[in-house]
């Protein structure tokens, strides 16, 4: 369910939760970026409010490594793929900076254009 | 999600495996009618074995609307132009793509309505154009034009995939403009029946 770390006091969990926020407020800092997508598939877990509304979905590894996959919405007039590229790096750069862990696939899923 | 697909496809596959052994044992006899009668009965009769009933019920509906999800969300998940980065994948959706066009299309005055549809192949990158004109547009030129605009624009917004792009247009509808419909302006005079007939 989250991200675990062993320090000397005892164990240290971070929500799967945690790591959407922080990705979301990553890729929302880029210029260029309208909104967070949603799946939009038919999800009935967000029906019935048990789940965030955001689209971003992230899954561990074996070894705890995270991969995940953020939806986007970009506003029109960008270089989409440089969009892409920037939020990926400011997500990364972020998660490290925050819960020290490199993310090994943040792959983007580009879903509308808006003005 | 993929504990979901799986009790999804298991539940699938078992329960049109038990519908087929229920036709199998109805055929041959081993199942009557009266025995599915009796059991039908024997459970209407039974208010706990009609609340089980009722949550298996419930449970299939959530089983199959998880299972269809999934399999929609992969559907979904085909249709997108994806590239490569270092450090994950770039997908983006056609719908995305029809989006952008839409927008950039519709700005053009001579253009009143399209219904772009995207398409990604072993060709590249195709976007089927429909259009509806309005009547006062020379087409071979607009068309061009267009042909023009949807490839740059396309190529500029998604710089670093060269993937080719061929842009067809197809030409629905030719709209007569407001104007035209109403006919010719009005002189400003009232047009009086039988005026002008004099003795």
């Amino acid at each position: 369910m989250g991200v675990h770390s062993r320090i000397d006091l005892g164990a240290v969990k971070i929500h799967r939760n945690v790591i959407i926020s922080i990705s979301s407020m990553a890729a929302l800092e880029i210029e260029g970026v309208k909104e967070i997508g949603r799946n939009k598939a038919f999800n009935m877990a967000e029906i019935l409010g048990l789940k965030g509304s955001t689209g971003i979905e992230v899954d561990f590894g074996k070894n705890d490594e995270i991969k995940m996959e953020i939806p986007l919405v970009v506003k029109y007039g960008y270089n989409i793929p440089e969009i892409a590229e920037r939020v990926q790096e400011n997500v990364r750069i972020t998660l490290e900076k925050m819960i020290d862990k490199t993310p090994q696939d943040i792959n983007i899923n580009i879903q509308g254009i808006e003005k | 999600m993929r504990l979901f697909t799986l009790l999804g496809l298991a539940f699938n596959t078992v329960f049109f495996i038990l519908v087929a052994l229920l036709i199998f044992g109805f055929v041959g006899n081993i199942i009557t009618p009266s025995l599915i009668l009796d059991v039908l009965s024997a459970i209407q009769q039974n208010p706990h074995s009609r609340i089980i009933l009722s949550l298996i019920g419930i449970l299939i509906v959530l089983i199959s609307i998880s299972f269809a999800q999934s399999v929609l969300g992969k559907m979904q998940r085909e249709k997108n132009i994806a590239f490569p980065t270092p450090t994950g994948e770039v997908s983006i959706a056609l719908s995305a793509v029809e989006d952008l066009i839409k927008r950039l299309v519709l700005q053009v005055p001579e253009i009143k309505n399209l219904r772009p549809d995207v398409v990604v192949g072993k060709k590249g990158i195709v976007v089927n154009l429909r259009i509806d004109l309005r009547s006062e547009s020379n087409i071979p030129d607009l068309t061009e034009r267009l042909q023009e605009l949807v490839k740059n624009k396309i190529r500029d917004m998604l710089r670093g995939i060269d993937e080719p792009i061929l842009v067809k247009i197809h030409v629905a509808k030719i709209v007569l403009s407001e104007e035209k419909k109403k006919g010719e302006p009005e002189t400003g005079e009232p047009n009086i029946p039988f005026y002008g007939y004099r003795r």
